[in-house]
């Protein structure tokens, strides 16, 4: 067939997979949404009321404020009870405490990969498959089985229940993922430019400073990122560690709203719209960063 | 290395020293990979090898601790639950991993272009990833609730059913869901990483292949199969790995039911340790799970081509 | 020279590495583990309470009020989520991570005696004084080897759940006095367009879910161990047998629709699609709460089965062993704060009485059952008279150290009956043989 009619169908075929795909990708979000901002007795009902009691914020107020929401309010005489869980109020701590170990994380991690991908891409060393397997291989240990141990070290350093705890081993968990990253990226990296700057005399830590660093920005950035967003939504160590309120995660606070009577569907919705938020926030940068800085390589 | 004015004791002629001696690099590259190195050991091996300790022995809070070689291991392993649940996972893996990988490659093939509004499209391709599992898991249980579900009520209104279709209840169908969960949560990042290679690939290969009369079939099958094939082997592997050790998503939606459908092994390490509080036949069966996702892994990574990853040696 | 670089690189190493434990220093200071003051005689106390995330705001209330009047102690409080609160517990008293008094629930006490964590009460608070106020299934929900373990933080039962406005659409209008007719009118609605009239709160990872089946087993007229811990379930005669194979054929007769967790299964019963369930009774005060779609229409029914009993349960205030070890000073300040939380110090049961007006919870003592300000609060969700008649009724299932392990392989057998994938028969063999295992294996 002609080329141009092939390039038509090509055409049509890539906008409708793309129309399917974002579908898929998209509908869980926008329940959500809506069953956020509609009261339960229109979401709960078979068949769904969905559009039909309007819409309203009353559930993200009462998460961030405490200001009961209209459909719990109890009118005189009336043979109900009226109970909304505070729990989920203590969502929006959560969340400060999932970035605040999220972004320590991503620093420490890319502190630690850089120089290691450094040295695994560009210089002469022995035993780099080894490495290498052996750095993604503990990644294979089902993280159950080392649970308790790693409490009980925990605890041998009085670190229970401390958001230190969930830095270190949250850092063990991703750093594999941000070498192996960071391995792609740097091989990108011309060698004549790093040959130039031996030359000038400049040891190995210095060229990665100073050179690679800055060339390999994107993607950099976009690996600590990646980083920052796994580390924000773990959540079999954050149950384990860090279970008091003090420490508590976004993620185990979800967990736990998610089983609570007491938490209407939309206020579950609500919360969870919350809490992911600042993921969704971060996964523009991680998009422009880590995808420009793997695919356009480097030779500036 | 600067040229000093200083004696230099080992003889060597200024060009000579200027090309790094193999010893520097080796002491430079070890500097630089120890930290990471440290780090990433202390927290997996030192843990691990006392699991693997814990396995050997009889760890239970009721019970006496002492040696017992291989018990917890043959306890493990004749409980009727492990050959069903090794079943149900490599079903729940295959099913995953075939279909998380497909539509990645085909999405992004799709993405591989700019057309009107892909930058705003890209970004949103990868929304999932930013959802952590266990509320990926509460997100789809909501979905597909068999009463007030999202997915009977739309399904409903377009017509296309006419009673709500019980999703979580019937064993074939609540596998579908978990995989369909599970996929939603994965594609994002295998989109990414076969994009990645995908936009490595330079244009003057197409430019050439066509112009030796190339159809699209053969384009993609000759020119651009080959570049990604590295990101296609490193995406089925994650994606194996997750089906392999990762149960948040299953049972947050299905509990494992309807009876043993969705039973994957990965859960049973949790039941076993704190359930039963048996810490070491907990161990056992981890360290069981994680020898298999090694043979699959070393499987998998057999398909990977030479030199994939490092730029010398 | 090639010393000088190496030094070199030493020296970024070493600064570096400093580099990095000042940033692991400085980022560790976000919440740093409070070290804990051994307690003298008559000095500050201070107590670790673990409790699981129900109600947190209610229990620092509670909590504040006590240290206010109670100048020189203060309490810790941690909250852990629920379905994961036993496995927590287990771990941290495993490894012996400082707890004086927890929330503890019948299902564990035998384990957690056996594993030495928690002690009697009776050394630290006037029990006596309590015996005859607690009810007695919370009682023998609190007691082990004929010593009390704490005192009640709320006691209930399992309930028998309808809807009587759903059911008389479809053509039921008056209340089942037996499964029989249960079953029959489940078939009758069925055929009038309701797909499935009963919901069963059940999953294999649910332990609501084991406590509701022995409950209905208990109307029938027996539980699941007689009393030397032998399963009495293998039997096709047993009434635990016949409710497994109730539960089984409804569901295959799809009668019956399940639900893995409580609050989908409160949520389900307000869609409408569903007349009968069994479930915690805090649940028809759920079901019944504002904003539900069908608030108000679920009422209290009599268990049906010729007996008329079910399973009640207590979660109570327990004192560890940790406390006791802790000296008398920590001790008596433990046992203290637990007669505040659960007993009346001052004549009325402050706590409970909070409890149950605030939050529909059960109470595990008898005069809050004549208190106007209970009864007046209960009304609006639940017909008292028949709940006081029920409570009455209510017996706790039989516990040993391995019941908790035993109960998850029940479940998993259930859940392959009712799934179709073994028959009852098998299931409750099944389940036998791994109960006579467990006690071999622990006693």
């Amino acid at each position: 067939m002609s080329t141009r009619l092939q390039e038509r169908l090509e055409s049509t075929a890539r906008y409708l997979w793309l129309a399917l795909l974002l579908v898929f990708v998209l509908t869980p979000f926008l329940v959500t949404l809506l069953a956020s901002l509609t009261p339960d007795k229109a979401i709960v009902s078979q068949p769904a009321r969905w559009f039909t009691s309007g819409f309203n914020i009353d559930n993200y107020v009462y998460i961030l404020t405490g200001k009961l929401p209209a459909q719990y309010e109890v009118e005189a005489g009336q043979r109900t009870m009226s109970m909304v869980s505070q729990e989920i109020r203590f969502l929006p701590t959560a969340m400060l405490h999932s970035v605040i170990v999220a972004f320590l994380v991503m620093i420490f991690d890319l502190l630690l990969a850089a120089p290691a991908a450094y040295a695994l891409v560009k210089m002469r060393i022995g035993g780099k498959g080894i490495v290498l397997n052996f750095i993604l291989g503990t990644r294979l240990i089902p993280l159950v089985a080392v649970a308790i141990p790693y409490y009980e070290l925990m605890q041998m350093f009085r670190l229970t229940n401390t958001l230190t705890s969930l830095v270190i081993m949250y850092v063990g968990l991703t750093l594999p993922f941000v070498i192996l990253i960071l391995c792609v990226a740097f091989r990108q990296i011309d060698r004549s430019i790093e040959e130039a700057a031996q030359v000038d005399g400049l040891n190995p830590l210095q060229i990665l400073v100073r050179i690679v660093v800055p060339v390999a920005a994107p993607s950099i950035v976009g690996a600590g990122l990646f980083a920052f967003m796994l580390s924000y939504c773990e959540f079999l160590f954050g149950l384990l560690l860090a279970t008091n309120q003090s420490v508590r995660t976004m993620p185990v606070t979800m967990a736990s709203v998610s089983v609570n009577p007491d938490v209407s569907l939309g206020l579950t919705c609500a919360g969870i719209i919350l809490g992911v938020l600042p993921a969704l926030i971060v996964i523009v940068p991680v998009w422009r960063y880590m995808i420009r800085g793997l695919a356009e390589g480097s030779s500036k | 290395m600067t040229v000093s004015l200083k004696r230099s004791g080992d003889g060597l002629t200024r060009l000579e020293r200027a090309r790094p001696a193999p010893n520097y690099e080796a002491r430079w590259g070890w500097s630089l990979l120890l930290p990471a190195l440290v780090v990433i050991g202390a927290l997996s091996v030192v843990p691990l090898a006392r699991a693997i300790y814990s396995s050997f022995r009889q760890t239970s809070p009721l019970l006496p601790p002492k040696f017992i070689g291989f018990d917890n291991y043959r306890a493990v392993m004749e409980s009727g639950a492990f050959m069903t649940a090794w079943r149900v996972t490599l079903q729940f893996t295959t099913i995953t991993v075939v279909l998380t990988t497909v539509m990645a490659m085909i999405s992004a093939s799709a993405l591989n272009s700019s057309f009107r509004g892909s930058s705003v499209v890209k970004p949103l391709v990868l929304l999932p990833w930013a959802v952590p599992g266990v509320i990926a898991g509460v997100i789809w249980r909501w979905m597909f609730n068999n009463n007030y579900g999202a997915i009977n009520t739309i399904l409903h209104a377009l017509g296309v059913i006419d009673a709500y279709v019980y999703w979580l209840s019937k064993p074939g169908l609540a596998m579908l869901a978990a995989c369909i969960a599970q996929t939603w949560s994965l594609l994002p990042l295998s989109i990414i990483l076969i994009l990645a290679a995908l936009q490595n690939i330079p244009e003057e290969q197409y430019e050439a292949a066509r112009l030796d009369g190339a159809n699209s079939f053969q384009l993609y099958r000759y020119v651009t199969f080959p570049h990604i094939r590295t990101s296609v082997v490193i995406v089925a592997l994650y994606n194996s790995l997750m089906g392999l050790t990762a149960y948040d998503i299953v049972y947050t939606m299905t509990a494992g039911g309807p009876g043993t459908a969705t039973s994957v092994i990965s859960y049973f390490t949790w039941s076993i340790s704190f359930t039963n509080l048996n810490i070491g036949q907990g161990a056992a069966l981890a360290t069981i799970i994680a020898l298999v996702s090694i043979v699959f892994i070393i499987g998998i990574l057999r398909l990977l081509p030479k030199g994939a990853l490092s730029d010398v040696d | 020279m090639v010393t000088k670089t190496r030094l070199g690189a030493w020296d970024i190493s070493r600064r570096e590495f400093l580099r990095y434990s000042g940033l692991v220093g400085a980022g560790g200071l976000a919440a740093l583990y409070v070290g804990r003051s051994p307690a003298f005689a008559g000095d500050a106390v201070d107590l670790d309470f673990a409790v699981w995330t129900y109600a947190v705001d209610e229990v620092e209330a509670n909590v504040k009020a006590w240290q206010d009047a109670n100048a020189g102690m203060s309490v810790k409080l941690q909250d852990y989520p629920w379905d994961t609160y036993k496995a927590t517990m287990v771990q941290r008293l495993a490894t012996s991570t400082p707890t004086d008094v927890l929330y503890n629930n019948g299902s564990w006490l035998a384990e957690f005696v056996a594993a030495g964590w928690v002690v009697p009460v009776s050394k630290y608070l006037d029990f006596e004084k309590y015996r005859d106020k607690i009810i007695p299934y919370a009682l023998s929900g609190l007691t082990f080897n004929n010593e009390p373990y704490g005192l009640p933080y709320y006691a209930d039962i399992a309930s028998f759940i309808w809807n009587p406005t759903v059911a008389k659409q479809y053509g039921v209008d008056r209340a089942p006095t037996s499964w029989d007719e249960v079953m029959e009118m489940s078939l009758s609605m069925q055929k009038k367009g309701l797909r499935s009239p009963i919901l069963w709160e059940f999953s294999q990872v649910n332990p609501s879910s084991l406590d509701e089946f022995i409950a209905m087993s208990m109307s029938r007229g027996d539980e699941v161990f007689d009393a030397d811990m032998n399963p009495i379930f293998e039997d096709p005669n047993s009434p635990a047998f016949q409710q497994a194979q109730f539960m089984a054929d409804t569901i295959k007769q799809e009668l019956a629709a399940t639900s893995p967790a409580e609050n989908d299964a409160v949520r389900s019963m307000n869609s409408g699609q569903h007349v009968f369930t069994c479930m915690y009774n805090y649940n028809l005060a759920a079901m019944n709460n504002k904003g539900q779609p069908l608030a108000g229409q679920f009422e209290l029914l009599k268990m049906p089965g010729s007996k008329g009993a079910t399973l009640g349960y207590v979660r109570f205030y327990s004192i560890t062993s940790m406390a006791a070890a802790r000296g008398d000073a920590v001790a008596a300040a433990a046992g203290k704060f637990v007669e505040a939380m659960g007993g009346a110090p001052d004549g009325t049961f402050n706590v409970p009485k909070k409890w149950a007006i605030n939050r529909g919870l059960g109470f595990g003592v008898r005069p809050l059952f004549d208190d106007p300000d209970v009864v007046q609060a209960f009304s609006s969700w639940v017909n008292v008279p028949m709940l006081k008649e029920q409570q009455e009724l209510a017996q706790t299932k039989r516990e040993a150290k391995w019941t908790g392990i035993w109960g998850d392989t029940m479940l998993r057998e259930l859940s392959k009956a009712f799934a179709g994938e073994v028959s009852v028969a098998e299931a409750m063999k099944a389940s036998a043989d791994k109960a006579r295992e467990l006690k071999q294996q622990y006693q």
